[in-house]
C-alpha cells in the first residue's frame, strides 16, 4: 500500500526521517542512508515541484545526508575512538533522541487531556472589596525616567494651552462685561456723550484701564460709538452712533 | 487551634482559585510549617473521603480546589463558553523537551527538533506554560527556559515526577556548538 504524504504534515526534517525509517521498517540504529537519502531527496523535489516552501531546516538535512552517504564510499578508517566521528552514527544518536521526545510528547498529550478534565475557580476580582492592589512597575530606571519626562512634558505643554485659553476666555468675558457697562452709562446719560474716565471704576490698577481702552476700541470697530480727543493727553469723549 | 486552621484553610483555597501555600497560612498562625502541611493534607483526605464534588490537588508544594474530574461532562453549563483548545504537537515536543530536559536554552531545543521553535517557545511563554530561568554558561549565554507551575497545572500533576521516566541519554549529540569545539587531531593547540 502507498501513502500520499507531503513535508508539510511534518513538524521538523527529524520528524520526517523518523517517518521515512519507520516506513522502511529499519532499526533506527542501522540506518540505510542510500534508500533514506532517496527517498528524502524524492519528497523534497517532490514539495518543491507543488510549489511548496520548504524551510531550509529540510534543505539542510538533505546535505547532511548526502555527506553521510559519500563519508560511507570511503573505506572506515579504524581510530582507536571506535566510531565517535562517524557522522552517520551522530545522525542516529539525534533521530533516537527526537524519536524519544516524540514518544513522550504522546504522554503529556495524555495528561493535557487529563487536566481538561478538572476545573479550577479562577483568581475572582475582589478589586470592588478592597479596593485596587499595587501594581509593581518591571521597568529598567532609565525607560521610566523616559517615559515620566516625556510625561511631564505632555503635562506641562496640556496645561499651558488650557491656561492660555482660559486667560483668553476671560479677557473676552471682562471685555464683554466691560461693554456692557459703557452700554448702561450711555443708557443713564439718556444718549450723550460720556468721558472714557467714566469708564474706569478702579483708576489704580493699570489692567483695568487698558480693559476700558480696549473695549472702546472693540466698539469703535463695531461702529458703535465715535471717539473724540481735542488735544494730546485730553479727555477723550465718547458719543453713541 | 488545629481546628481553626483547618477551617481558614478552607475558606482560603476556596476565595483564591489559585494554588494557596501552606507559607501563606504558617505566616499569619505561628506554628510549624509541617503541622500547616499536615492540615492540608488532612483536609485534602477529608474531600476525597467524602467523594465529594470538590477535591484538593497538590500543584509543587501549593494546594488548590479543583472540581472532581468525573463531573467533568456535567458541569459544562455552568462553565463559561470555554474552547477545548489543545496545544499542537510541535508545541508539545517542546514542552516534553523543557519538562524532561529544562532547564534548556533553545538552541538545544532546536537541535533536538532539528528545526528552529522560536515561535513556540513564545507562545508557550504567553500560555505561561514555560518561563525563563536563568542563563546558560554556553558560549553568549543563552537564556534557559523551565516548566511552570500553570504547566503542572495544566497537566493536572503534582511534579514533574509524575511524568512517565525518560531513559538516560547524552544531550551531547544535540550540543549546537559542537562543530566549533571540535579539533582536528593535526590541529595546533595554543593556549591563550
Amino acid at each position: 500500500m502507498k501513502y500520499k504524504i507531503s513535508i508539510k504534515n511534518f513538524e521538523g526534517p527529524f520528524d520526517l526521517l523518523v517517518y521515512l525509517v519507520e516506513k522502511n521498517k529499519m532499526n533506527i540504529y542501522d540506518i540505510d542512508i542510500s534508500q533514506i537519502t532517496n527517498d528524502y531527496l524524492v519528497l523534497i523535489d517532490e514539495a518543491r515541484e507543488k510549489g511548496i516552501q520548504i524551510s531550509s531546516e529540510f534543505l539542510v538535512l538533505a546535505t547532511t545526508l548526502m555527506e553521510i552517504k559519500s563519508f560511507m564510499l570511503l573505506p572506515i578508517e579504524q581510530t582507536p575512538e571506535g566510531d565517535s566521528e562517524n557522522p552517520k552514527t551522530e545522525l542516529e544518536r539525534k533521530l533516537a533522541l527526537y524519536k524519544q521526545i516524540k514518544t513522550f510528547s504522546l504522554f503529556v498529550k495524555e495528561h493535557e487531556h487529563d487536566g481538561k478534565l478538572v476545573r479550577k475557580k479562577s483568581q475572582e476580582d475582589y478589586v470592588d472589596v478592597f479596593g485596587g492592589k499595587d501594581e509593581i512597575l518591571l521597568l529598567p530606571i532609565d525607560k521610566f525616567i523616559k517615559s515620566f519626562m516625556l510625561f511631564i512634558e505632555k503635562k506641562k505643554t496640556l496645561i499651558e494651552i488650557n491656561e492660555r485659553f482660559q486667560a483668553r476666555q476671560n479677557e473676552q468675558e471682562t471685555m464683554i462685561s466691560k461693554m456692557a457697562f459703557i452700554h448702561s452709562l450711555f443708557e443713564k446719560s439718556n444718549g450723550g456723550a460720556i468721558n472714557f474716565k467714566e469708564t474706569i471704576t478702579n483708576k489704580n490698577d493699570p489692567r483695568e484701564i487698558v480693559l476700558s481702552f480696549v473695549s472702546i476700541l472693540e466698539m469703535l470697530k463695531e461702529k458703535l460709538i465715535r471717539i473724540e480727543q481735542s488735544a494730546p493727553f485730553g479727555d477723550i469723549i465718547l458719543e453713541r452712533n | 487551634m488545629k481546628k481553626t486552621i483547618k477551617s481558614v484553610i478552607e475558606s482560603m483555597l476556596f476565595l483564591s482559585g489559585e494554588p494557596v501555600s501552606p507559607n501563606t497560612v504558617q505566616g499569619i498562625f505561628n506554628v510549624p510549617l509541617e503541622e500547616v502541611v499536615s492540615l492540608f493534607d488532612e483536609l485534602k483526605n477529608e474531600y476525597d473521603e467524602r467523594e465529594s464534588g470538590i477535591r484538593i490537588r497538590k500543584i509543587g508544594k501549593k494546594y488548590q480546589f479543583i472540581t472532581h474530574k468525573n463531573n467533568h461532562d456535567y458541569i459544562k453549563p455552568v462553565l463559561f463558553p470555554d474552547k477545548e483548545k489543545v496545544l499542537s504537537s510541535a508545541a508539545l515536543e517542546v514542552l516534553t523537551i523543557i519538562a524532561y530536559k529544562g532547564p534548556i536554552t533553545k538552541p538545544k531545543i532546536d537541535g533536538i527538533r532539528g528545526v528552529k521553535s522560536d515561535r513556540i517557545v513564545s507562545a508557550l511563554i504567553e500560555k505561561d506554560l514555560i518561563e525563563e530561568g536563568g542563563k546558560s554558561d554556553d558560549i553568549g549565554k543563552p537564556m534557559l527556559y523551565k516548566t511552570t507551575e500553570k504547566f503542572l497545572e495544566y497537566l493536572n500533576i503534582s511534579s514533574l515526577d509524575e511524568l512517565p521516566p525518560f531513559p538516560e541519554d547524552d544531550l551531547s549529540v544535540v550540543d549546537s556548538n559542537e562543530e566549533n569545539e571540535k579539533t582536528h587531531p593535526d590541529q595546533l593547540k595554543i593556549d591563550l
